[in-house]
């Protein structure tokens, strides 16, 4: 797996305008992605006291998962979230070329939504359900709610790229470039929750 | 940020999950294994606010205010994970 952002020369963009401290995309969006956070942590706080309560259950819940799919999900999900940084950093400067790493970024969301559908037709093939047990319904509920959020964060890439286009012989607006740090920011938080969400569902004890 | 520092952070964020990935993946994980595993994704987290939602450069209560909530969950679910 590689990013285009890797092989970009540094030289063609220079950074962002001045260094004075700001906050990236719109105070609301932040607002939002904090309260998500802070919900999405009484959850993960709620799964490991069950975890402490029927460690066994957890265990055995754990071992019908496919670790591969969790671990290639959290490295296409960290590379989206690089190429949407790649997005900002080029928005920031003015210069195109932010295209294809949008495609990219949404291309690597595309794959963990339809990696994570196939892992849980595979656990309801296998008879695991979200109300077989505890450490089920957290799998479902955990992995359910933070799919909802990469569908919304895509959606916000998709309205990117069509933005993009239409705009493509326009200088670019400096609205425009908040929009662009608003959904970069979204991302982030999916790909930063979805990090905390790996360790826990498949890498506990066992 | 320069497009070589973001490759960086993205390579750095590659290997950390895939040495959590290899301590905390056996048949028998420990506490202490899966504890590290948990500790090293809110380090994750954390590089990812500070590079790619470029709270480094946001103002301060922000960057408190996010950095606060990786260090306390992180510190919560890490003693969570080991008893």
């Amino acid at each position: 797996m590689s990013a285009p952002v890797v092989t970009r020369p540094s030289a063609t963009v220079s950074e962002g305008a001045g260094t004075a401290r700001r906050v990236p995309g719109e105070p609301g969006v932040w607002l939002l992605v904090l309260l998500d956070m802070s919900v999405f942590a009484v959850l993960f706080v709620a799964f490991l006291l069950d975890r402490r309560n029927e460690p066994e259950a957890f265990a055995a819940g754990q071992a019908d998962l496919t670790l591969v799919l969790g671990l290639v999900n959290t490295l296409v999900l960290v590379t989206s979230s690089a190429l949407v940084a790649g997005v900002v950093r080029r928005s920031r400067a003015g210069v195109g070329g932010t295209e294809r790493l949008l495609l990219g970024s949404l291309a690597c969301g595309v794959v963990f939504g339809v990696l994570k559908v196939v892992e849980w037709a595979h656990l309801l093939d296998k008879g695991v359900e979200p109300d077989t047990g505890t450490y089920s319904m957290w799998f479902f509920v955990l992995t359910g709610l933070h799919l909802v959020h990469l569908l919304i964060g895509s959606l916000g890439l998709v309205t990117l790229l069509v933005i993009g286009r239409r705009d493509a012989h326009r200088e670019v607006a400096a609205d425009r470039r908040a929009l662009v740090e608003v959904v970069a920011t979204y991302w982030h938080m999916v790909d930063l929750l979805w990090l905390v969400i790996f360790p826990l569902v498949y890498l506990g004890a066992s | 940020m320069t497009a070589r520092r973001l490759a960086w952070v993205w390579l750095v964020l590659v290997a950390v999950t895939l040495v959590s990935w290899a301590t905390a993946s056996k048949d028998s994980v420990s506490e202490g294994a899966a504890a590290v595993a948990v500790a090293l994704a809110f380090l994750k987290a954390g590089l990812v606010g500070w590079e790619f939602m470029d709270l480094r450069r946001a103002p301060a209560w922000l960057a408190g205010v996010f950095g606060a909530w990786v260090v306390v969950v992180g510190a919560v679910l890490v003693v969570l994970s080991l008893s």
